[in-house]
């Protein structure tokens, strides 16, 4: 266990509303590795954000709450830490990037002293050293210009540059780890490029892990070196990238890769969408919750929640198909391959 | 052009936007759209291409040139003809959630077209089951409010509006970007068959170019108000002219791990269509700019049959 960065064991969290509580996440485990990226897929609704939301210590309490499970970071249980823990460890050991860079700044502030503010905190600096430290900072991720643009502020900058800003002030603590939320969902395609690459080549440089959510399976398999799929609050494959792409185990995984179109395809296809739409957490089905739109569902797939099978190291998948009493699953393998 | 639906001449869209500033939004865009084809636009947010398809449909007014629906110009019509050119042509807006009136039902905001044609008098509401049958819904829904709905349901909602009163082309502009990726290719596919059974045109406007490329038969590339290439959807993903539609291609990331492209990443962001540069817009991101880019405006030209870009890279 001592190993992993960063371990998510049976994490459950639910949110009161006005018509009940929503059971957001059932019960989602897995891990990631100093030097790794993990990408969490899935739509919207099916837990990813919470969960991304709860290793930042930032379920709102209320109307959220961590029910069940145990977030443990660099060997220590980080699951119930007061909000003066939370400040030792969200930006200094955790750094975070949002989906939207204009509403994660702040306008009334210059984008030099938003990036060195944790910095400040955390260490003694004079403030030539913290100025320093900002342009070095906007200079490593690539904003032109850095001596000036320190003392800008958020309106002057486009949005590509306002997310690198933000990601200037995940990484200004020098953190073992980044959670970045849809950091490329709000931008153009061009765009959305520089962005990715610029992750990509900081998490080499600084050996950072980085978990990255997202719902674009393209994003994942550009950036990620192992994925988590998520479906209505539970994991329901998690393996490399490599793995889950070539031979997807779940038949909610080989719904997504069949319904995306390919921009290098060759001739042109229907699209096979997953019918149906998601259940209601107020309410989760008690068995998969994948069943009712699943195109293989058996009887026990309603009754009962799959068990977790394992194939190639470290790729798993929560489903009934590949119990050994379960009919034909060659065969349904052989058909999640067809669609790619 | 034979066959061809629209036709749109130097069409010209500029909006006053304080400190006598002029946005030119759209600025000189010229293309046709045919019988039956969909027309997928492309481009990044501020090309101007959602304005480009409001001012076909004339919900704004435009500053020059002009759209010609089957040979008469859209922005001229009166009486009659613009009661139905205003039936003809429909639009299926992006977010369905702003786009459907929260205090109507169902039944009402599919049938409000209906009421002011004149169409469906005394059958209104079988002519709404029909409808709400055709988008993949059932009867029932008819008398349910917007917000009882799943995000793909209000867009197949926004459809069934759409359809209601038998109009021979749809602008889509951005119709599944709100919406799921499962629940996008269910909404892709609706279009689809829409198309093959009524014989319907399309105009669809999108940012996510594998989704354009699935449904389009041609494809224009619009950047700063200007539309820099347009060709046939299996040309312009094999043999992009444009440095602009190469990168923009290149850009995509594709969901398989096992392929590597050669990608270029272009420096820099999006002018201002407030401002403009000099000659082609392009050029200040342009991997492939020379000195007479920023002279000189490249002319729209049809550099192989049936294949137009504007750039000076192919005078």
């Amino acid at each position: 266990m001592e190993k992993h960065l960063l371990t998510i064991d049976n994490l459950k969290v639910n949110f009161k509303t006005y018509g009940g509580e929503v059971q957001a996440v059932r019960g989602v485990s897995f891990h990631v590795d100093k030097g790794e990226t993990l990408a969490i897929v899935g739509e919207s609704g099916c837990g990813k954000s919470v969960t991304a939301q709860a290793i930042m210590g930032l379920i709102p309490n209320p109307p959220g709450r961590i029910v069940d499970g145990k977030i443990v970071f660099e060997g220590s249980d980080i699951t119930h830490l007061t909000k003066k823990e939370w400040m030792q460890i969200r930006g200094s050991k955790i750094g975070m990037v949002f989906q939207d860079p204009m509403t994660a700044l702040n306008p009334t502030m210059k984008v030099g002293t938003q990036i060195v503010e944790g910095f400040i905190r955390n260490h003694q600096v004079t403030r030539e050293e913290a100025q320093k430290r900002a342009i070095e900072m906007l200079r490593l991720v690539g904003i032109p210009d850095p001596e000036k643009r320190v003392d800008q502020y958020p309106h002057q900058f486009s949005g590509g540059m306002r997310q690198r800003v933000v990601i200037a002030i995940a990484l200004a603590c020098q953190p073992q780890l980044v959670i970045a939320d849809e950091p490329t969902t709000a931008l153009d395609v061009t765009i959305q490029a520089q962005i990715l690459d610029l992750l990509r080549r900081l998490q080499e440089e600084q050996e950072l892990s980085v978990v990255i959510i997202t719902h674009d399976l393209g994003v994942v398999s550009e950036i990620a070196h192992r994925m988590v799929v998520m479906y209505a609050g539970i994991v329901v494959e998690t393996g490399t990238v490599e793995d889950v792409f070539a031979a997807p185990r779940h038949p909610y995984t080989w719904g997504l890769m069949r319904s995306l179109p390919r921009i290098d395809g060759e001739e042109k296809q229907r699209l096979v969408p997953i019918d149906g739409t998601p259940p209601d957490l107020f309410n989760p089905p008690k068995g998969c919750p994948f069943a009712a739109r699943c195109d293989y569902a058996m009887e026990i797939c309603n009754q009962q929640m799959p068990e977790i099978s394992t194939f190639e190291p470290g790729h798993q998948a929560a489903c009934w198909l590949h119990d050994p009493r379960a009919p034909r699953i060659e065969e349904l393998v052989a058909a999640g391959r067809q669609g790619e | 052009m034979k066959d061809s639906l629209v036709e749109v001449n130097n069409l010209k869209k500029h909006f006053h936007i304080g400190n006598g500033q002029l946005l030119k939004a759209v600025d000189g865009v010229t293309f046709s759209i045919r019988q039956g084809e969909t027309l997928g636009l492309v481009g990044e947010s501020g090309c101007g291409k959602s304005t480009l398809g409001r001012t076909i449909i004339r919900l704004y007014e435009n500053t020059d040139g002009e759209v010609l629906y089957k040979g008469k110009n859209v922005h001229r019509l009166k009486g009659k003809e613009a009661g139905q050119f205003n039936r003809d042509v429909q639009m299926i807006f992006q977010d369905p959630q702003a786009s459907l009136n929260p205090r109507m039902t169902v039944e009402d905001i599919i049938a409000e077209g209906l009421d002011i044609h004149g169409l469906a008098r005394g059958m209104r509401r079988e002519r709404v089951t029909e409808l709400l049958q055709l988008v993949g819904l059932r009867k029932e829904h008819a008398s349910r409010f917007p917000h009882e709905f799943s995000g793909g349901q209000r867009q197949r909602i926004g459809i069934a509006r759409a359809l209601a009163v038998e109009p021979e082309f749809i602008i889509a502009d951005e119709p599944i970007s709100a919406l799921d990726v499962s629940i996008q290719a269910q909404v892709v596919n609706l279009l689809e068959d829409l198309q093959a059974e009524r014989g319907l045109t399309y105009l669809f406007i999108a940012h996510d170019l594998s989704m354009v490329k699935h449904i389009s038969t041609r494809i224009g590339v619009m950047y700063l108000g200007k539309m820099v290439e347009l060709a046939t959807s299996n040309e312009l993903y094999k043999l992009p002219l444009h440095p602009y539609t190469q990168a923009l291609l290149s850009s995509v990331p594709v969901p398989d791990p096992t392929v590597k492209r050669e990608r270029i990443i272009l420096q820099g962001d999006l002018p201002s269509p407030a401002n403009r540069p000099s000659g082609c817009g392009f050029r200040t991101r342009c991997p492939k700019a020379t000195e007479r880019c920023a002279l000189e405006e490249p002319v729209w030209k049809e550099a192989e049959a049936g294949h137009w870009v504007a750039c000076h890279l192919y005078d």
